[in-house]
């Protein structure tokens, strides 16, 4: 699906170490885990945010930073145990409330997934629907851009 | 990471099981932070202790850790569990669910916490004083002492608050240090009246506001009254945690760290200067209220945790009336605050008014399906902010006043 069409690499600052892959959903509001996301499904249930219904399990998660509860880091770990948590997650700025689920699901459940860091520029260059390959450890990703995007089809 | 011999020791495993497992996970967050060592911490508020919020995968934590023999060094007071511990049967609450509630309040209680289970523990002490290092977690309680009584912690998540409970230590960064206390943007209020120093609900809109508007940029907020009560800064403390990021805030002549606007930006300029008027705040309680027309048949109170003073006002303001045919009113405070409640007779004066008085949690925590609500009355910024999401129903956003009128009516006027 993604074969032929050309990859663009960007920097990033691995927060959490770790590959994921998929598909992008990006924002420009921060997003609330808890209270935010059902962790048995990994839909979004937040009222108020653009998300509402969408799952974000296995899709690169694209949002300027967190927002709202201490608790954020449960509902990741929980996802996490559930097989609901998305693939990987690009922040501008990751706070603690959110680099600490995949930290401790790491030491629960032997598994986990990476967050990086982004300048605005590599921030502004990624869109929904656009196929992320996200490197924690080495710190770049690695995006094929989604098919509309492509000059000649 | 430099460590002290102590903390190595911890990290080796000769500390027992339980401090190597929670050294580790600090050092991790040492690291992420670029912090170069730790610091000994004096108290901890643990926020993991809700099932409901921390789900079976907190579960797995906390029994894991207390099945390691982990016990706290420092004083450890708990957030709130998913249940009222001695009333649950009483608000339709499901056995199977209350069983997983009961484990998790155990494994924190073998761990030797002090059964608080409350988001307001500055309502429940220990207090700590101006300047002290702790870690507490829960949003609304982290901006609250870090703002209001000016200790100092880091806006931790669940987990690492245990963890830091078991070894008395957390990495030095963030919100522990002076230099990253000061304010950067300058937020002056114009064209309010007298009621800005009393009106809760309007400071849940202020902190929603700037939650939204802010992330987690410190704001230094001008233009409140120098009476301004605490309950409207623990209104602002929990929308802003709520909406965005607000760890910390300074308003000018009222929080310790805001002598003046000059302190509380540390002798910077602003980076930025916010004016917000009613009107913005009437943009914002338009956003929070999802419910059309007026009918209301829940209300809601206490997130966070009501203070004897709103418990008081709330009893004020429904002047001898009665809840009405048709509508629940939950009451949602801390056992600390109910006694004292009971022991002045106001529990017994709310409770024959029909308003159902609720501890150790709140009702964004209960399945609500059994119960069929449609519109929630409330004055909290984080009920309206979770309520459609967590619970289900269409949120009315009110100040407490119209909160009581809605609980002896049924309605609230559009």
């Amino acid at each position: 699906m993604t074969r032929g069409r050309p990859a663009l690499r960007y920097p990033a600052r691995g927060i959490i170490g770790g590959y994921g892959e998929g598909e992008a959903l990006v924002t420009l509001n921060s997003l609330s885990f808890w209270g935010g996301v059902d962790p048995s499904t990994g839909v979004v249930t937040d009222a108020h945010h653009e998300w509402r219904g969408v799952s974000v399990a296995g899709k690169v998660l694209v949002f300027p930073w967190g927002a709202g509860s201490s608790s954020g880091c449960g509902v990741l770990m929980e996802m996490v145990r559930c097989r609901t948590n998305p693939a990987a997650i690009i922040n501008l700025e990751t706070e603690a409330v959110l680099a600490l689920g995949p930290i401790i699901a790491e030491e629960l459940y032997g598994r986990s997934f990476p967050i990086v860091t982004v300048e605005q520029a590599v921030f502004d260059a990624l869109i929904t629907g656009d196929y992320l390959k996200v490197d924690g450890t080495a710190g770049q990703i690695v995006k094929i851009p989604r098919k509309e995007q492509q000059p000649c089809g | 990471m430099r460590l002290s011999r102590v903390e190595e020791e911890m990290l080796a495993g000769d500390k027992g099981e339980a401090a190597a497992f929670a050294m580790r996970i600090l050092v991790k967050l040492g690291a992420l932070y670029g912090a170069e060592e730790f610091q000994s911490i004096s108290q901890v508020h643990v926020d993991g202790c809700c099932y409901q919020t921390a789900g079976d995968a907190g579960l797995d934590f906390a029994e894991k850790l207390a099945a390691m023999g982990a016990k706290v060094v420092v004083p450890t007071t708990t957030n709130v569990s998913g249940r009222d511990i001695r009333r649950w049967r009483e608000f339709r609450f499901p056995e199977a669910l209350a069983e997983k509630c009961r484990r998790m309040e155990e494994a924190y209680l073998a761990m030797g916490a002090i059964p608080t289970w409350t988001c307001a523990p500055y309502l429940a002490g220990p207090l700590p004083r101006f300047g002290e290092q702790i870690v507490w977690a829960e949003s609304n309680a982290i901006a609250y002492v870090n703002s209001v009584i000016g200790a100092r912690t880091h806006r931790y998540g669940d987990f690492v608050d245990a963890c830091a409970a078991v070894t008395g230590r957390t990495p030095r960064f963030g919100l522990h240090l002076p230099e990253n206390r000061h304010g950067s943007v300058l937020v002056r209020l114009r064209g309010f009246g007298p009621e800005l120093a009393y009106d809760t609900s309007l400071f849940g809109l202020l902190g929603y506001w700037l939650g939204k508007t802010l992330g987690s940029r410190i704001p230094v907020i001008e233009g409140v009254p120098q009476e301004v009560t605490a309950d409207c800064l623990k209104a602002l403390s929990a929308a802003g945690a709520a909406s965005g990021s607000l760890a910390l805030f300074h308003v000018v002549g009222v929080t310790p760290e805001a002598p003046t606007a000059r302190q509380a930006f540390g002798g910077r300029k602003p980076a930025e200067v916010l004016t917000v008027t009613p009107a913005d705040l009437a943009e914002t309680r338009n956003e929070l209220t999802t419910a059309g027309g007026e009918k209301v048949d829940l209300v809601a109170l206490g997130c966070p945790h009501f203070s004897y003073a709103e418990a008081w006002d709330f009893l004020r303001a429904l002047g001898g009336r009665c809840v009405a045919k048709g509508v629940e009113c939950f009451l949602y405070t801390n056992r600390a605050v109910l006694g004292a409640l009971e022991s002045t007779g106001l529990a017994a004066e709310l409770a024959a008014a029909g308003v159902r008085l609720a501890t150790d949690t709140c009702i964004l925590h209960w399945p609500l399906a059994d119960w069929n609500f449609r519109t929630m009355a409330t004055n909290s910024g984080k009920f309206a902010k979770y309520a459609p999401g967590l619970i289900g129903v269409e949120v009315k956003y009110c100040a407490l006043a119209q909160c009581a009128e809605a609980a002896a009516t049924g309605r609230v006027a559009a």
